[in-house]
């Protein structure tokens, strides 16, 4: 029995004694990944925090299934019918239902550059020269993140330091102003570092933010903050400051106008022209194209359809809208005569793409009808779109595009959109908009224009210059005119072939729905229930 | 629920303590006889009792026995592996004939049943443990074993989540889920270490042994708490050398499959579905009459690609050889296994190859024991297999993809000029598919080694020894084969050809090697066993460590220490005590190890005194366990997820004109420096008896689980910007109760056993991280683990479908879609805020693991003929139907079999909510409208037999020659009122159909 008892006592004693850290089972190596102090020693890793964060810039290209923003406004009608995007055109918009994850993203970009800034004093970063300019970067990155937050949401939490579990994360949100002065106050820091234009830039470089970038964000900034939405008293102070920030810009001569505009996206061979102030890296690509070149083109998908309404937009050739009796537009005809940029952004009925002619009358190859994935509203969208991109062969040719973030014309607009609310319609005024349809070809504004007049040829023109830039979505929320261009049925052209030569039909595509609260996003409810403090927007 | 349990075991015990039936005196004559089989062969070393009285023998070599017995006595005959048998003694009975036959299912108390690195006397075992003999598996062509376990344990939850040839997949579950967390995967060990045994063949298999409660898992430590599968294969014996030849051929055929709309249903449908949306309707009366009348097969054409593509049955094959034997110093065991299965594809041969999927599989295995010294002895273990699976080059999902998705009218699957057909909309054609676009051949090669060195220590104590286990196991991959690919040609509206794709020659596949692992494991300790007057003292301690090595991974490791000491006093009374120490590397060092403790008791009370004589009790013994076991495979992913670290290289962005990416850099998720595994608490209680002179054998154990530090998210608001490892914060209970009943009756020269198994477990999550806004009726804590696949278990309530416009403008706003329209699902306003939105969705228990799961099986003999069936079934399940209803895309409009039972102003009665091309999101929201009972009875496996009489085997010199024909999954019985198996709800309709197979086989021995 003793013996028992032994062997039970061994057994038990080497089970209790054993390996509390155990060398069998530790690593002398992270395979890949390193510590926080080697990590700042290493100079590639330093810099690669911060590029990492350009990684959160985001492209309008293909935001849900193939498509863009401009389908959830009156610039177009995505050709997938259950399309994502049609959340915001039916009006069915919830925190429960949202459309993007840009909540979430931007913050996720803003971690990657506070990380920067918080480490980047410390950092082995060589040569040290280089890092006032990367810090500068960074400050960009932050201001524009927080303002795509803005744009959506308005004020939000300000992510202005690396957040840490430890500390309290239930905060509130900030002030529309707040978040505004903050983004501001970074322009300011990252314009102080940063070199003026890409051409600064070694080759290699080309593509950081540049003093220029800093300062188009702060006039974006300044215009939305001046904007009927989120000045609802008018204040002509922040219309000044407006015009103040465009006019600084313009004034440094960094950038001009691109003699033409067809050519402004066109990356392939002239990456980053003068006109481009700061765009996302140019990946090389062809989903542009199969998702939205006609259907007949080797299967593309057709998806983006501009409307009727924005084709009325593009005045004739000769300066007036098609509206005016004199303007020569002729509905038998409508195609003829128009403003340039008509048929450098949108496929119409006998368009030419790729030595094809593009058919969208009801029985031709890209026609109403023709397939699920036809256009819905008689037209499909040229601009971004690639003559050289080929698609759905063994190998397909690639074409290198940024996402335009800021291009000059834009600076141009916003100062005179700026402007006139101070000043009225004074020569400056003019002057940028008639710098923006001069290099389109087309003539300049009559003179004599009142300031409500020539506000409405400001805003038809960014319409026009700017269509599915991404701005069009957002103009007209601080504009508030969604309940007049959103709230209501958008339409097409059906076009019947007939022996003589063609009918036009206009025709009801689908109705559109807007409600007061869809002027800013909904915070999605998950970050709600996850908090207290956080206070959803009105009507959501 | 547990104290009712104790309760009910302790009124029968008290119960059966009143028949003390006092001992008689013994007398009797002397009876004799001989045991036999069903074909006449004598069987040796079976026991006969006198049943109530001492006396027993053995038959001998012969099968002949003699003892003394009195008219009315009964005599038992048992033998492991064979049904007892029962004979009642006539006066002077002389040369009684016994035939007995094969035992089913769970075996008799005297088996032997594998436990971690020993085995046990099923009556020694004190733990909840089920077992199953490798002989008891039906002889199926399978090519996953895991397929023939379904129904035949309690406890053991088996389902089939894929049937295409070499990848008919099970999921296993023990009990049930009681985590949600993890994949709830239990542990597979094939002679004690983790191997994958699906692919293994049967007739290597000695028993499947399945691990239940704390005190057979605490062995195993960090790994095992959802449960082991212990997988022991066959030996040699010293006794005679033997060989078996073993050969099916049969046939699989689908049991359900999609019957496609013609084209002028699909293009009517099309139409409504448009018009519905209130768009032009797409199909002209021409064209719908073209369709009809199928005037131009060319222009209007008309497919049925299932009919084209899927055969109504495929070839499947089965030959082995083993041989065993040996002599007292070396005995072997050694099988070769081949493995065919055909798969159902049409139209796939080419001049130069096949493209149909299919399957090969070679087992090879060879287990050696060799008797070094007296004192020495060496097993040596060989298992090594060769897998080759062939599928087409477009990818088998991308194959059945297009059968089953293309509409009708798709396209003409050949041109008037003899080119693939295609269209702008549908690209892929599936002839194309098979015929031009190569195959791929992916071939796995697996080689399984073992050294198990046991030196006797008597020298130092009586009943001490050493023992050394070592594997060597070795894994690759191997991906070839031929590619291509094709153009189609689209005729145009005016005669003119569109091309799509590009033909490109026939050229190899990119092949490439993969996943070359290497796994050593290693086991080293002492044993002990020695029984001093009564006193039986066991124990057993071993070392273990096991490294997995990839060249692309750093090593996984693991180390640990596990013991077992287990004492019993004469046969009786059991206490087992088990522990284990183990560590795994993928914690902070220092968090690395758990101990994980169990204690097991057992009380044979039909033993006592006072019960041994109790009449129709034969035996009877309760038993119960308590302790904790570990699960780390909990899915966080990488090794390092304690700690904060930082990626030197994390994505990349293009600068500048010439686009050179320059390096991004990025922290890794915040940690979770806590980091550790989830603790199972597993307590059982169980009772075993048999009655009735051993005529019915019953088994019942009750359990409960808790288990705590599951892994869940943590809550924290987005403005972080980072992901963050999840926490082990969770807490979930499982109970339930499993059994099993056997009963054998003789009746003549028909001898019929009838025997069934049940489970019933449910989990129900105690805590988890949930957002603190959520309403209470949307949290999942008190409802059970996962979900409906595809649908989750958070969902709408549905009252019917819209009739009309008027019902409408009556009931709540909808947010879903833009427009709700009659035919659309109505749903319940369950917050009552007027509004029908997310918020009226509420956190519901409709789970497709079922809660409950049983089987039952009938078997059958009489003379050389045998019969055994096999039924198995599940409840408490559900399945969504929404998949199938919806199947499609935008380019066929959502319209398929299903969509003729839609909503429409002509069908009011239609079942399905209205078609409908855009905006259909209040149709496809998550809603009770789309479930259906996913319950289900199946007749899982039936076999007919007949063994040749021995005088006809005789003369081959043959000891046996069995024939029988057997069937596979051949009925199934459920509610859904759809042509489906729920087991699989979607097989046949947008994957590999569901089949059964009838199989014709030979078994010969000699």
């Amino acid at each position: 029995m003793k013996k028992h008892t032994t062997v039970l006592a061994v057994l038990t004693l080497i089970g209790v004694t054993s390996c509390e850290e155990s060398t069998f089972l530790r690593f002398d190596h992270y395979d890949g990944p390193v510590t926080e102090e080697q990590y700042w020693n290493i100079n590639t890793a330093a810099r690669g925090q911060l590029n990492r964060g350009y990684t959160f810039l985001q492209e309008g290209y293909n935001r849900y299934d193939g498509a863009m923003l401009a389908a959830g406004c009156d610039e177009a009608v995505n050709s997938n019918l259950n399309s994502e995007i049609n959340i915001v055109n039916k009006g069915t918009w919830s925190s429960l239902r949202t459309i993007d994850g840009n909540y979430e993203l931007n913050y996720n970009g803003i971690r990657q550059v506070n990380v920067f800034l918080a480490n980047a004093d410390r950092a082995n970063i060589t040569p040290a020269t280089d890092i006032p300019r990367l810090k500068g970067e960074a400050f960009f990155l932050r201001g524009y993140f927080h303002f795509e937050l803005l744009k959506r949401y308005g004020g939000v939490i300000i992510a202005d330091r690396v957040f840490t579990f430890s500390e309290n994360l239930d905060l509130p949100r900030s002030t529309f102003k707040e978040t505004v002065d903050q983004i501001l106050r970074d322009c300011d820091s990252a314009a102080i570092r940063l070199p003026l234009s890409p051409s600064q830039y070694g080759a290699g470089d080309r593509g950081r933010a540049t003093k220029a970038a800093a300062l188009a964000l702060k006039s974006r900034t300044l215009l939305y903050a001046a904007s009927p939405l989120n000045n609802p008293d008018n204040d002509p102070e922040l219309w000044q400051k407006a015009a103040d920030a465009a006019k600084e810009l313009i004034d440094t001569g960094a950038h001009s106008l691109l003699a033409s505009y067809s050519n402004i996206f066109n990356f392939s061979t002239a990456a980053y022209n003068t006109e481009v102030i700061f765009a996302t890296a140019a990946s090389a690509r062809n989903d542009i194209e199969v998702n939205n070149a006609p259907i007949s083109y080797n299967g593309a998908l057709g998806r983006t359809n501009p409307t009727q309404e924005l084709v009325d937009a593009y005045e004739m050739k000769n300066g007036l809208p098609i509206g005016d009796a004199s303007s020569g537009y002729n509905p038998e005809d409508p195609y003829r005569d128009r403003d340039p940029r008509l048929s450098w952004s949108v496929f119409f009925n006998g368009s030419v793409f790729k030595n094809d002619t593009v058919q969208t009358f009801t029985s031709g190859k890209d026609g109403v009808g023709q397939t699920i994935n036809a256009t819905k509203t008689g037209y499909y969208m040229k601009k971004f779109l690639s003559e050289s991109s080929t698609w759905n062969q063994v190998s397909n040719a690639t074409v290198r595009r940024p996402w335009v973030i800021f291009r000059y014309a834009e600076i141009l607009l916003n100062y005179s959109e700026a402007q006139n609310e101070v000043s009225g319609p004074d020569a400056s005024v003019y002057e940028a908009i008639n710098r923006v349809r001069r290099r389109a070809g087309m003539p300049e504004l009559p003179a004599g224009l009142s300031k409500d007049q020539i506000r409405e040829r400001i805003r038809n023109e960014r319409r026009v210059e700017l269509a599915f830039e991404e701005h069009r979505f957002f103009d007209i929320r601080r504009w508030k005119i969604g309940e007049e261009t959103l709230g209501k049925p958008v339409s097409g052209l059906r076009i019947v072939r007939n022996a003589t030569g063609y009918r036009y039909e206009p025709f009801e595509v689908e109705n559109r729905i807007f409600n007061e609260r869809m002027y800013l996003y909904p915070i999605p409810q998950s970050e709600i229930n996850n908090t207290t403090n956080l206070r959803q927007n009105p009507g959501y | 629920m547990k104290l009712y349990y104790n309760c009910l075991i302790l009124t029968v015990l008290l119960f059966l303590m009143h028949f003390n039936v006092p001992a008689q005196s013994f007398e009797g004559s002397l009876v004799s006889g001989m045991v036999t089989d069903a074909t006449d062969a004598p069987v040796p070393g079976v026991r006969v009792d006198v049943q109530e009285k001492d006396d027993y023998t053995f038959t001998d070599e012969t099968g002949r026995f003699s003892l003394r017995a009195s008219q009315g006595d009964v005599l038992v005959f048992t033998k492991k592996e064979i049904l007892t048998s029962f004979y009642d003694v006539l006066r002077h009975d002389q040369n009684i004939r016994i035939v007995v036959r094969a035992s089913i299912a769970e075996g008799g108390e005297e088996d032997d049943v594998f436990i971690p690195f020993d085995t046990r006397k099923r009556r020694a075992v004190n733990s909840s443990i089920a077992a199953l003999k490798g002989s008891d598996l039906p002889q199926i062509p399978s090519s996953s074993l895991t397929n023939l376990l379904s129904g035949r344990l309690p406890g053991l939850n088996v389902w089939q989540t894929g049937s295409a040839p070499g990848r008919d997949e099970t999921t296993i579950v023990i009990r049930n889920r009681a985590s949600f967390a993890g994949s709830n995967v239990p542990l597979f060990l094939v002679d004690g270490v983790a191997r994958d045994f699906s692919d293994m063949d049967v007739n290597e298999i000695e028993a499947i042994t399945v691990l239940k409660d704390a005190a057979s898992l605490a062995w195993y430590g960090n790994r095992a708490a959802n449960g082991v599968l212990l997988i022991t294969t066959k030996r040699g014996s010293a006794e005679q050398t033997r060989f078996t030849y073993d050969a099916q051929i049969g046939s699989q055929i689908p049991t359900a499959l999609a019957k496609p709309l013609n084209s002028y249903a699909f293009a009517t449908l099309y139409n409504q579905a448009l018009q519905n949306d209130g768009f032009e309707p797409l199909y002209t009366s021409e064209a719908l009459n073209a369709y009809r009348t199928n005037s131009d097969p060319y222009g209007y054409p008309d497919n049925n690609f299932v009919e084209s593509f899927i055969k109504n049955n495929a070839l499947v094959q089965r030959h082995v050889l083993t041989a065993s034997g040996g002599s007292k110093a070396i005995r072997y065991f050694t099988s070769l296994s081949y493995f065919d299965q055909n798969g159902l594809y049409k139209n796939a041969y080419t001049p130069l190859f096949n493209t149909n999927i299919g399957y090969q599989r070679f087992n090879l295995r060879t287990n050696l024991d060799v008797q070094v010294t007296p004192q020495l002895s060496v097993q040596l273990d060989m298992g090594g297999r060769v897998e080759d699976r062939r599928e087409p080059g477009s990818t088998n999902n991308s194959f059945l993809g297009t059968v089953f998705g293309l509409p009708p009218n798709a396209f003409p699957m050949l041109n008037k000029d003899g080119s693939y057909g295609g269209s702008n909309l549908f690209r892929d054609n599936p002839l194309a598919q098979l015929k031009s676009q190569g195959y791929i051949s992916d071939v796995t090669r697996v080689l399984l080694g073992t050294v198990n060195a046991t030196h006797k220590l008597d020298f130092l104590t009586k009943g001490l020894s050493a023992n050394l286990f070592y594997t060597f196991d070795i894994n690759g991959r191997y991906t070839s084969g031929r590619s291509q690919t094709y153009e189609v040609y689209e005729q145009g509206l005016d005669g003119e050809l569109f091309r799509y794709g590009n033909q490109t020659p026939l050229g190899y596949r990119t092949s490439a090697f993969s996943s070359p692992t290497r796994i050593n494991e290693l086991w080293t300790g002492i044993d002990y066993d020695r029984i001093v007057k009564g006193h039986h003292f066991r124990g057993t301690l071993r070392y273990q460590q096991a490294t997995s090595f990839d060249p692309v991974r750093l090593a996984d490791k693991r180390q640990g220490f596990s013991g077992r000491m287990s004492y019993s006093f004469i046969d009786r009374y059991y206490v087992d005590l088990v522990t284990s120490y183990t560590g795994v590397d993928n914690y902070m060092p220092g968090k690395q190890f758990g101990f994980f403790p169990a204690v097991a008791v057992g009380w044979v009370v039909s033993d006592e005194k006072s019960l041994r004589n109790a009449g129709f009790l034969n035996y009877l013994k309760i038993s119960g366990s308590y302790g904790k076991s570990g699960n780390n495979s909990t899915g966080e992913a990488g090794k390092f997820a304690y700690a904060h670290l930082y990626n030197v290289t994390n994505g990349s962005y293009p600068f500048g004109t010439s686009f050179g990416a320059q390096q991004g850099a990025s922290e890794r998720a915040l940690p979770n420096p806590d980091l550790t595994w989830e603790k199972a608490y597993k307590t059982d209680v169980g009772l075993d008896a048999k009655l009735f002179g051993n005529a019915l054998q019953l088994s019942a154990n009750y359990f409960n689980e808790r288990r705590n530090d599951i892994l869940t998210n943590p809550i924290y608001p987005s403005i972080i910007g980072l992901a963050s490892y999840r926490v082990n914060d969770g807490e979930t209970r499982l109970r339930g109760f499993e059994g099993f009943v056997n009963l054998t009756h003789a009746f003549g020269e028909v001898v019929l056993s009838l025997g069934g198994n049940y489970t019933y477990a449910k989990s129900k999550i105690i805590r988890i991280n949930e957002s603190s806004g959520l309403a209470p009726y949307q949290l999942q804590k008190g409802h059970n683990i996962a979900g409906v696949t595809g649908m989750g278990k958070l969902m709408l309530q549905s009252d019917g479908i819209f009739q009309s416009q008027a019902e409408i403008d009556n009931s709540p706003v909808q947010r879903f879609a833009g427009k709700v329209q009659p035919g659309d699902i109505r749903y319940l306003d369950n917050n009552d805020d007027g509004v029908i939105d997310n918020y009226d969705r509420v956190m519901t228990d409709y789970n497709d693991t079922p809660t409950t799961y049983y089987g039952f099986n009938l078997s059958g003999q009489y003379r050389a003929f045998d019969f055994s069936l096999l039924m198995q079934g599940v409840s408490g399940r559900t399945i969504q139907i929404r998949t199938l209803v919806f199947a499609g895309s935008n380019n066929t409009g959502y319209i398929n079999q299903f969509s003729p039972e839609a909503w429409s102003t002509d069908n009011p009665d239609g079942v399905y909510p209205r078609l409908g091309i855009s905006d259909r999101a209040n149709n496809t929201a998550d809603s009770d409208f789309w479930l259906r009972s996913g319950n289900y009875l199946r007749l899982k496996s039936v076999e007919l037999g007949y063994t040749l009489p021995h005088q006809l085997t005789d003369k081959i010199n043959s000891r046996g020659l069995r024939v029988y024909i057997n069937g596979f999954n051949l009925l199934n019985f459920n509610k859904t009122g759809i042509d489906i198996d729920p087991e699989m709800p979607f097989a046949g309709y947008n994957s590999y159909p569901y089949v059964k197979t009838i199989t014709a086989g030979i078994n010969l021995r000699f």
